[in-house]
C-alpha cells in the first residue's frame, strides 16, 4: 500500500508530511536530517568530485601521448566519474521523500 | 547542444582572460586548470567570495567572468549585477549546482550571458564558454525550446514556476530558510536586520499564497530539495 504524499500546489513537489504514522513516511525531523545531509553531500563533495573529474579529464587527455600512463589515467577518469554519479544518485535519494515500503511480497 | 544565440559584440581578444568566481577550492581549481589548457583562454584571476571578486576585478581586467549562484555571503546573482553597473561589457556565464529552471532566466535577467549547469559534461561546458565568449548566449536546449515555446504563446519570458513572483533577494531568504536557519541568523548572512527578514519573510507567505509559518517552511524545505542537481 502507497501512502498519498501532498502536492505541492506551486511547484508540484511532494510536500513533507509533518507527522508520520507507524508505517507512514519519516518524521518531518528526521526528512529535515535527510534533507540538510543531501544538502551538504551536494556542497561539498559534489562540487569537489566535480573539480577532480575536470583535472582527471585533462590528465586523461594528456596521457594519450604516455602510452605508459593512458591506461592509469583514464582508468582514474572513469572512477572519479563514477564517484561523482554515486554522490549525486545519494544525494537525489536523501532528497527525496521516504515512501514506506510495502508489506506485500 | 542548444546555442541560443542573441548575437551581441564579440569579445575582441585572440586569448580570452576568465575569471572564476566559486567557493569550493577544488572545483575552482580542477576547472582552472582544465581551461587553461583550452587554446585561446587563460585564467587571470580567480575569487571565492563576491567582495573578493569585485575588488578583483577592479585591478584587473576580464573579458569573461564565470560565477557560481551560490556564495557566502551575498549570491551569484548580486554578484552578477554589481559586475553589470561595474563593467557593462563583461560577459558572464553562470556555472552551478542549481536548477536552471530556477535561476536561469534570474541569471540572465540579472545580466549574465549564460547558464550552465555543473552536472553536464565538459564538451557542454566549453560549447557555453565559447558561446559566451563569442558575444552570444547559451542555455540548454531544453530549456531554450521552453522559452522559445513561452514566447511564441506570449507567455513573454515568464516560466511555469510561481517563483517568479519572487524578488531575488525574497529567494535568498527562501533558500535560508529551507535550509532551516532561525531569522536571526538569515538576517546576519545576508547583513539585513531581523525586522527586514520578517518582512521578507511575509511578502513571500503573501505571494506565494501560503496561510501560516508551517506552510512557508514546508514549502522552502521543497524549495531547497528540488533545486539540487
Amino acid at each position: 500500500m502507497s501512502v498519498p504524499v501532498d502536492q505541492s500546489p506551486h511547484v508540484g513537489l511532494p510536500v513533507f508530511p509533518q507527522s508520520a504514522g507507524p508505517d507512514g513516511m519519516l518524521s518531518n525531523a528526521a526528512q529535515r536530517e535527510r534533507l540538510a545531509l543531501a544538502q551538504k553531500l551536494h556542497d561539498t563533495l559534489c562540487q569537489s568530485l566535480t573539480g577532480i573529474r575536470l583535472l582527471a579529464t585533462l590528465a586523461e587527455r594528456k596521457g594519450q601521448s604516455h602510452p605508459d600512463l593512458a591506461g592509469d589515467l583514464s582508468e582514474l577518469r572513469r572512477m572519479v566519474g563514477t564517484a561523482c554519479d554515486d554522490v549525486h544518485q545519494l544525494v537525489e535519494e536523501l532528497r527525496t521523500p521516504t515512501r514506506p515500503r510495502s508489506h506485500s511480497i | 547542444m542548444n546555442m541560443n544565440t542573441l548575437t551581441k559584440e564579440p569579445v575582441a581578444a585572440t586569448v580570452a582572460r576568465i575569471f572564476l568566481v566559486d567557493d569550493h577550492p577544488l572545483f575552482r581549481h580542477g576547472l582552472s586548470r582544465f581551461i587553461e589548457a583550452e587554446p585561446g583562454y587563460e585564467i587571470c584571476g580567480e575569487a571565492s567570495s563576491v567582495p573578493r571578486a569585485l575588488e578583483a576585478l577592479r585591478k584587473t581586467s576580464a573579458d569573461v567572468v564565470i560565477v557560481d549562484i551560490s556564495l557566502p555571503g551575498a549570491n551569484g546573482l548580486e554578484l552578477i549585477k554589481h559586475l553589470k553597473v561595474e563593467h557593462p561589457d563583461l560577459a558572464i556565464l553562470v556555472v552551478s549546482a542549481h536548477d536552471e529552471q530556477l535561476y536561469a532566466l534570474r541569471a540572465l535577467r540579472a545580466g549574465a550571458s549564460g547558464y550552465v549547469m555543473k552536472k553536464e559534461p565538459e564538451a557542454v561546458f566549453l560549447a557555453a564558454l565559447q558561446k559566451v565568449v563569442s558575444g552570444g548566449v547559451y542555455v540548454s536546449a531544453t530549456f531554450g525550446d521552453q522559452l522559445i515555446y513561452k514566447v511564441a504563446r506570449n507567455e513573454g519570458g515568464n516560466s511555469a514556476s510561481p517563483l517568479d513572483v519572487l524578488s531575488d533577494r525574497e529567494m535568498e531568504v527562501l533558500q535560508l530558510i529551507g535550509e532551516s536557519k532561525p531569522t536571526k541568523q538569515i538576517a546576519a548572512e545576508l547583513n539585513l536586520s531581523v525586522k527586514t527578514v520578517e518582512s521578507h519573510r511575509l511578502h513571500i507567505k503573501e505571494k506565494l499564497g501560503l496561510s501560516t509559518s508551517t506552510d512557508l517552511v514546508r514549502f522552502a524545505l521543497d524549495f531547497v530539495a528540488q533545486q539540487m542537481v
